[in-house]
């Protein structure tokens, strides 16, 4: 099982997801916007980043480019809940772009997400 | 008063009350030799003193005075018809500049209009996708937290049930946000050239089957080797979702036909539509139903807009249309006379293919709109 981060603003969908992640057997930190996501990283490694992108303080895009500068090899997964402000589209194809290696649209189902998050920790 | 220009470009210079400084002299001209003959043959004095002024009290000849009188005539006659055409003509330039003006007018309220729409839908896009936005977020720990419950040992059968309605209604609201989020233009698709008169067969059938035979489909669709930067699912939404609102529309009876030709739009301004100049796919929609007031045609394709709320229409199928039209280049338009039907009319930008080259240019005659 991994160590996982999660990086999301809204505390209902972060300890939902934590809830669920831990209930798969993996390790959960949480993270309720970028800075304090960069701060878990560097005091301890984690195997996958769960990330929302739109959070107060330091977005997911911010988030996502200290990532790859300070650990090109994290694996990262963002969730997006539509990309309110720039449009799915946009948003999806910026966080593929800055190096996410897989963008799921909320609301994501248990069962496809631990099935994601699998392939992600196996590649 | 400063000079303007006529419809042909002349300078003119209008008197106050509208009429030109020339036609204004004639008329002026006209009536003083007019009063001028009234007084002389209404004053018997002013005659005779008009003959001893001019023939030292000679008396006229009875000749001379009819001579004078057509003489008279004629030059009142030259002064009035010279007066009556230059007043024609004045009028022809005045009605052709009222019906440019009238044009003009048109076209700037048509202009307005579409700008004004333009912003209503762009804001509503705007809404719709931030509300999509925050529905999505707040449905993830519902459906998380619901789904992870379901898998505890020992969940009574009652409690278990109301987790699964839950999921339900979840799954409704999220099919809703992505709803919204295609009128938004913020679902990710990825759009690639597509024969449009087979996807368009194909979606036709697609959709034909799923409704009631008493709805008759007529497909007017021939083939077109002209391509289109489409995706085949959302064409295939787009035409289920108009089949679906026609066969509402006609309570499940009667006819709709579907129709695939190609127009051409002039250059930017030159159209009502928004839509940069070029050659566009036209795929018409008409139905013989009810029809639709202009309240409700002027609504159409505004997200939660509907008239079947009590039959539990959520207002977004057409709304969904006109985002993935949009999302295409293209526009979609909908005429309608309550008692008259209703058409919807797309265009879609068109992809010559490469290889057909100008020979293949079979719709030249293809007309402007």
């Amino acid at each position: 099982m991994a160590n996982i981060l999660i990086a999301e603003d809204n505390a209902l969908v972060r300890s939902a997801l934590a809830d669920m992640l831990e209930h798969a057997g993996h390790t959960v930190v949480q993270a309720c916007d970028g800075k304090e996501a960069l701060a878990a990283l560097e005091a301890a490694p984690a195997d996958l980043v769960v990330m929302d992108i739109f959070m107060p303080v330091m977005d997911g895009i911010e988030l996502i480019g200290h990532i790859r500068k300070a650990w090109p090899g994290q694996k990262v997964l963002a969730l997006s809940g539509g990309g309110a402000r720039l449009g799915a589209d946009t948003t999806i194809a910026m966080m593929s772009d800055l190096g996410a290696d897989a963008v799921m649209q909320k609301p994501v189902d248990n069962d496809k997400l631990l099935r994601s998050i699998d392939a992600l920790l196996a590649g | 008063m400063p000079p303007t220009e006529d419809v042909q470009g002349r300078a003119t210079r209008p008197t106050p009350n509208g009429v030109s400084r020339e036609a204004f002299i004639d008329a002026i001209i006209a009536a003083a030799v007019f009063i001028g003959l009234l007084i002389a043959f209404m004053s018997i004095e002013f005659v005779e003193l008009l003959f001893e002024y001019t023939r030292a009290g000679e008396a006229w000849q009875q000749d001379e005075l009819i001579a004078a009188v057509p003489a008279l005539a004629l030059v009142s006659a030259w002064y009035s018809l010279r007066r009556w055409f230059q007043v024609s003509r004045l009028n022809r330039s005045l009605r052709q500049a009222l019906t440019e003006v009238e044009a003009a007018r048109e076209h700037q309220r048509i202009t307005e209009a579409r700008l004004r729409e333009s912003q209503k839908m762009e804001a509503l896009g705007r809404l719709a996708g931030a509300l999509a936005h925050e529905l999505s977020n707040m449905l993830q720990p519902i459906v998380t937290l619901s789904k992870l419950s379901l898998k505890r040992d020992a969940l009574p059968e009652k409690a278990a049930e109301g987790l699964r309605r839950i999921l339900e209604a979840a799954e409704s609201c999220a099919d809703i946000a992505h709803q919204a989020l295609a009128f938004s233009g913020g679902k990710a698709i990825q759009r690639d050239p597509a024969l449009l008169s087979a996807a368009l067969s194909d979606a036709v059938a697609f959709a034909t089957s799923a409704l009631a035979p008493t709805v008759q489909v007529h497909a007017d669709i021939d083939d077109d080797p002209g391509l289109a930067l489409i995706d085949r699912i959302e064409l295939t939404q787009v035409i289920t979702n108009l089949l679906n609102n026609a066969a509402e529309a006609m309570a499940g009876r009667g006819r709709v036909n579907v129709r695939l030709d190609t127009r051409v739009l002039r250059e930017s301004g030159g159209n009502p539509r928004g839509l940069s100049g070029g050659r566009y796919f036209r795929i018409t929609v008409a139905d013989d139903g009810p029809g639709m007031a202009e309240e409700t045609r002027a609504q159409a394709f505004e997200p939660f807009f509907t008239t079947r709320a009590a039959e539990g229409g959520t207002g977004l199928g057409l709304a969904v249309v006109y985002g993935i039209v949009s999302g295409w280049g293209g526009s979609i338009s909908v005429t309608s006379n309550p008692g008259g039907g209703a058409r919807f009319e797309l265009l879609v930008p068109r992809i010559e293919p490469a290889s057909a080259g100008a020979s293949s240019d079979q719709s030249d005659d293809a007309p402007m709109v």
